[in-house]
């Protein structure tokens, strides 16, 4: 391994770091665009990995030699479980009118919670499970050099759906309308509360998937295996400017971040622990330059 | 007084609601919730030991709450408590150790051991400080939502005392990344021993916590400073046309919470620890995110949720032990408890709120 | 009730309550009929805008009844309203202002090609609707870059691209020019003469007089008469609408003032060439120059947006400027306080009485007590080694009584005030301080008329004790009686110096919209 070998490898690293961030960012970008802060991309995203490990691993027990089967499986049990902590969130938030930022904590510490509870009951693992084994989404190559999760497939085609769902469509005006002003959108008939509901519903479906990316990427869950990606997700959107196309830059940004940080390992001199705050230190970096360049949505985080 | 601790009816609602839950989903692993509630009790205050161990937990709790509050009432969410009080401890670690172990000979520790003492506590508090001001600086001079630059910052405070703690000149011999012990006279007394083997059960922390309890009561209670701080967090735009420099006070809030999660750290390394352990936190800093929302701000209301979580923590024990209930169904209480706080309050407010 | 005609509005015995037992309105019933200009007027607080809530299925009623043509509505809410046929121009616009006119106008019943929101087509309609009605519109403009006049346009636009039949117009007078509001006026009759049915509401008695066909006077939350227009007399509403004489307190037309200060008191205030930029980076003052002398009061008219405010707030330092000098003087020598903070400025006498109390001038959360103190909390007066002296509670309670400041309890939030009261307390705030020089932006803007007399009686002891004011109001006869001289802004600039002895609100208009002579009388 010498320094020529380093970009070769680093374009597709980033790449796959770039997508779990991508998948939670463009959920939270949803979300946020129709008013509702949503720190709960965290444990969206854990709960995705989470029910997504736990689904392969069982699957696979209950019905030995169908992989492909299982890994659908985990698929479905990302979606629901982020579906799921994106209703807790949107009833939190639109009917008991709860502060935003609070209810998204809570969730996070909430989701954490009941993954350590049910590892422990399931596998009897202190907050992990086992190696999921043969069960995997498969890789499809692009080229020689590089071949990718199916997934970060996945997330490059939301991603153009997402935009133009927000900014071309009658449902994304309305949908904008609830973030900018949900009185002005509720005196012309539009239902604010369902509109908001269905964003936030949608944040939880793509940052679950966001979650299970990393549990195949890495072969099995661990506790609190996000380490912060849903937050540096919501940085990403800052930088972004609530924006799906720049929201895409700084996703990949935060990525080069997380991959520098691994291809550097053992290549630098420098201790392993300063690269590991790299990605942390870039987001508070780039928070500090985007701000002041970046409006949110006018009613964002605003309750009642 | 008595306006604040109505508001308090709120937590009691959400704890209620939040027991009801957490006892049908006991039901529900097939599990008797009355008498996971006994054992939880029993371990929590059955014997003086289980008392000493609850009061002991709550110090840092209460601690902890108070730091979240404290930003809370001046508008801004301190979620990097947890990273303070991890740079805050090793600070107060390193300056702890040297001092008291080099100065050979017990009489010079024994005089020296005050002066120790207090100076490890400063670097603890101000290494807190210095930790939530840099989140405070970049909220006050470039507009950074706090809640992500604190959530960095905990990680980034974790690598970097995980790295320090592992370096040669702090390291003691032995395979555990911890700091070497810190000699007797370099530790926070005990006030209660409690048993003939001379096991310290509640330290002085007790006093640390008193003391910055009715600082923050006189802070928010009278003080000019709190006054502006409550203002800026209110309404920022009516404190600045007041003429209160809105900037200053945003940096200010978040050194003093700092400074308060900074004390945590000192507290458990000196008096608990006696010496800088990797992880040696539990989650104070998240639980006092709870414990202040539940005590809703409110000193009298965060010292009975602190006892709560303290209680919850010590019969958790008791509970694995005894019920096949596992000790994590805690933390998922609590975050049930915070959920439904938060909801709780936005229903109040609701109600509360004057249309027109 | 008749099988011919009924009413194309009826409510009936509505209550509406609001927490901590207020009630708004109290078993009022209304009938309004088809194609008609119908006044609801009354004093702020009166209930006006709660009943027009409730009609427009925004404010939930606790009781009462709903007839639209004699069929009862089951369902009420905004949705069921619009599909009523009943649309609201609110009197705080309800537009998004990144969207565009177009899209303000077409949400909620978009055209569409495919999934596509087709903007095209929704411009066309947006034109097409606005050629019908005569309402000048660009459909492309982004909302936040339109004049508030326009700004009503799109409102009133928006509410007929919803097929509104009956029109509700919430004090849409309040932010025109006079000129502004007869276009207005002749829109409405077009309107009307087309079959809309118009609920109007208002406390202008004369534009009321001028425009309405039936009047229906509330006082407290209860209807007081309904009556044609024709015929009624507008003293008489006057004292339905107060449940008394108007006395001294209101204002009168042509103030005879005491003391005019001479052209030789002392200038307490001086601006020259301020320039300020706008968010955007346009300007919002374009070099402008006034002095303020002491026992005078300047005023300031101009239509919202004209740069008023942002001339108060940089002379309150609330707001940079990119070139020019502020001086306040103090009797010897006028010091620059361009790079002086706020609380120094208060030191050097200058109080502010800002424009949007809620905003700027309170704390909704704190007490009546610790609004009171509000900038002046380090005043040795208040502030002792300890902290904050009891002396607070005195002054708050002194406060209270000499600016009649209702609360039940000193210890209250002021959140739970009334507008009026929350204003009496900011204006009796700034002005315990006894100023040098006051900024007053909109001192009586949306409070009842009791408090009105109140805060000018006020602004004219200040004035007589030989402070300098510089009031900016959009109430133009309000304008005309406290001023010593008013000055009228356009576009950023003063376009003219006004006796106000010797002009009237027409001429005042004219300047506002940007046309008249120029100059009149020298400062």
């Amino acid at each position: 391994m010498n320094e020529f070998s380093l970009l070769p490898a680093l374009v597709p690293a980033t790449i796959q770091a770039a997508t779990p961030l991508l998948f939670a960012a463009l959920g939270g970008l949803i979300s946020e665009r129709a008013g509702i802060v949503n720190l709960a991309l965290e444990g969206m995203m854990l709960a995705g990995a989470f029910a997504g490990a736990c689904a392969a691993i069982l699957l696979h027990d209950a019905v030995p030699g169908h992989p492909a089967a299982a890994a659908a499986g985990a698929v479905m049990a990302a979606l629901v479980a982020g579906a799921l902590v994106a209703l807790l969130h949107a009833a939190a938030c639109i009917t008991f009118r709860a502060d935003q930022v609070v209810s998204g904590i809570a969730l996070n510490m909430l989701v954490l919670g009941l993954t350590v509870f049910f590892s422990q009951s399931i596998f009897h693992m202190k907050g992990g499970t086992p190696q999921l084994e043969e069960v995997t989404l498969g890789r499809l190559s692009l080229g020689a050099s590089m071949a990718l999760s199916p997934l970060c497939f996945v997330a490059a085609a939301v991603l153009p759906v997402a935009g133009f769902l927000l900014f071309s469509t009658p449902f994304g005006l309305r949908l904008r309308a609830c973030g900018e002003h949900p009185r002005a959108a509720a005196t012309v008939g539009i239902p604010v509360a369902r509109i908001r509901y269905l964003a936030v519903l949608a944040s939880g479906l793509l940052a679950g998937l966001g979650g299970l990316y990393l549990v195949f990427d890495v072969g099995s869950f661990s506790k609190e295996m996000t380490s912060g990606r849903g937050y540096i997700a919501l940085a990403a959107i800052i930088f972004g400017r609530w924006r799906p196309g720049l929201t895409l830059a700084g996703c990949l940004l935060f990525g080069l971040a997380q991959s520098l940080q691994l291809q550097l390992q053992g290549r630098v001199e420098v201790p392993v622990a300063f690269l590991q705050m790299l990605p942390y230190g870039v987001t508070l970096v780039v928070l500090a330059g985007a701000i002041g360049r970046s409006t949110p949505p006018a009613a964002l985080g605003k309750t009642g | 007084m008595l306006k604040k601790l109505d508001e308090l009816s709120v937590s009691a609602w959400a704890l209620l609601a939040a027991g009801v839950v957490v006892s049908l989903v006991i039901l529900a692993i097939g599990e008797n919730p009355i008498a996971v509630g006994r054992a939880l009790i029993d371990g929590a205050f059955g014997g003086p030991r289980r008392v000493a161990n609850t009061l002991q937990y709550a110090i840092p709790l209460t601690l902890s709450g108070l730091a979240v509050a404290l930003a809370f009432r001046g508008g801004l969410f301190n979620i990097g408590v947890e990273g303070q009080l991890y740079v805050g401890a090793f600070a107060a670690a390193i300056v702890a150790s040297p001092v008291a172990s080099r100065t050979a000979g017990e009489g010079l520790a024994t005089a020296c051991g005050p002066l120790a003492i207090l100076a490890a506590i400063l670097a603890g508090v101000t290494a807190g400080a210095f930790w939530a001001g840099i989140a405070g600086a970049l909220k006050s001079l470039r507009g950074v939502n706090e809640v992500i630059a604190t959530i960095m910052l905990n990680w980034i405070a974790l690598f970097l005392v995980g790295y320090l703690v592992n370096l040669p000149s702090f390291k003691a011999t032995g395979d555990i990344p911890q700091t070497a012990e810190i000699a007797a006279g370099g530790r926070l007394p005990g006030l209660f021993p409690l048993s003939g083997d001379g096991a310290v059960m509640a330290g002085s922390g007790l006093l640390l916590a008193l003391t910055t309890l009715l600082a923050v009561v006189w802070l928010f209670g009278r003080s000019v400073l709190g006054y502006e701080i409550r203002a800026v967090g209110h309404n920022p735009s009516a404190a600045e046309a007041a003429g209160i420099p809105v900037r200053g006070r945003l940096l200010q809030t978040m050194l003093l919470s700092g400074a308060i999660a900074g004390l945590v750290g000192a507290d458990q390394v000196l008096g608990v620890h006696h010496r800088f352990i990797a992880n040696f936190s539990p989650g104070f800093g998240y639980l006092g995110i709870a414990i202040a929302l539940l005590g809703r701000n409110h000193p009298v209301g965060i010292v009975i949720a602190a006892f709560l979580f303290a209680a919850l923590k010590g019969g958790a024990l008791q509970m694995d032990a005894l019920t096949n209930v596992p000790r994590e169904m805690i933390t998922v209480l609590q975050a049930v408890l915070l959920l439904f706080v938060a909801a709780a309050a936005g229903v109040r407010a609701r109600m509360g709120a004057r249309e027109t | 009730m008749t099988d011919v005609n009924p009413p194309a509005v009826e409510m009936l015995h509505i209550t509406k309550r609001f927490s901590g037992g207020v009630v708004a309105v109290e078993d009022v019933s209304i009938g309004v009929a088809q194609g008609e200009i119908h006044a609801v007027i009354g004093e702020n607080g009166a209930g006006k805008s709660t009943l027009m809530g409730v009609l427009s299925g925004l404010i939930p009623a606790d009781s009462g009844e709903i007839r639209l043509s004699g069929a009862p509505v089951s369902n009420p809410g905004p949705a069921s309203a619009v599909r009523h046929g009943i649309g609201m121009v609110y009197q705080h616009f309800m537009l998004i202002p990144v969207f565009t006119v177009a899209e303000n106008i077409v949400l909620g019943r978009e055209p569409a090609a495919g999934l596509r929101f087709d903007r095209r087509a929704a411009e066309e309609q947006v034109r097409a609707l606005s050629d019908r009605y005569g309402l000048k519109v660009d459909p492309a403009a982004r909302v936040e870059t339109l004049s508030v006049g326009q700004e009503q346009r799109v409102e009133i636009l928006k509410v007929l691209h919803c097929g509104a039949d009956i029109l509700i117009l919430d004090e849409p007078t309040a932010v025109l020019t006079p000129q502004e509001t007869k276009d207005l006026f002749s829109v409405l009759l077009q309107l009307k003469s087309q079959g809309k049915t118009i609920l109007f509401i208002s406390h202008k008695l004369n534009e009321v007089l001028a425009i309405a066909d039936t009047i229906t006077v509330l006082r407290h939350g209860k209807v007081v008469e309904t009556m044609p227009a024709k015929g009624a007399m507008k003293e008489s509403l006057a004292r339905m609408m107060v449940g008394r004489d108007l006395e001294s307190g209101a204002p009168d037309p042509r103030h005879p003032v005491g003391a005019v200060a001479s052209a030789s008191a002392e200038v307490l205030l001086e601006l020259e060439r301020i320039e300020v930029l706008r968010d955007n980076g346009l300007p919002a003052l374009r070099g402008v120059s006034l002095q303020v002398r002491s026992g005078e009061i300047l005023g300031l008219a101009g239509v919202e947006g004209n740069g008023q405010t942002e001339l108060l707030e940089v002379a309150a330092g609330l707001r940079e400027k990119v070139g020019g000098e502020i001086r306040l003087h103090d009797g010897v020598s006028g010091r620059d306080v361009s790079r002086t903070s706020i609380s120094e400025r208060h030191r050097l006498g200058l109080s502010h009485i800002p424009e949007d109390r809620h905003r700027r001038g309170l704390v909704l959360d704190f007490s009546v007590v610790e609004n009171a103190i509000l900038g002046r909390h380090r005043d040795e007066a208040f502030c002792g080694p300890w902290g904050i002296r009891s002396s607070a509670d005195i002054e708050a309670a002194t406060l209270a009584e000499r600016f009649e400041v209702h609360a039940n309890d000193l210890a209250d939030r002021v959140r739970g005030l009334s507008g009026g009261n929350q204003q009496k307390l900011v204006v009796g705030r700034e002005l315990a301080r006894r100023p040098r020089v006051l900024l007053a932006a909109q001192p009586t803007r949306g409070v009842d008329l009791a408090a009105v007399a109140i805060i000018h009686r006020a602004l004219r002891e200040a004035r007589s004790t030989g402070a300098a004011i510089l009031l900016v109001s959009s109430d133009l006869s309000e304008l005309l009686a406290l001023s010593d001289r008013i000055a009228v802004m356009y576009e950023g600039s003063v376009v003219a110096t006004l006796d106000p002895a010797k002009t009237t609100e027409e001429e005042l208009g004219l300047y506002m919209a940007g046309g008249g002579r120029s100059s009149a009388i020298p400062s």
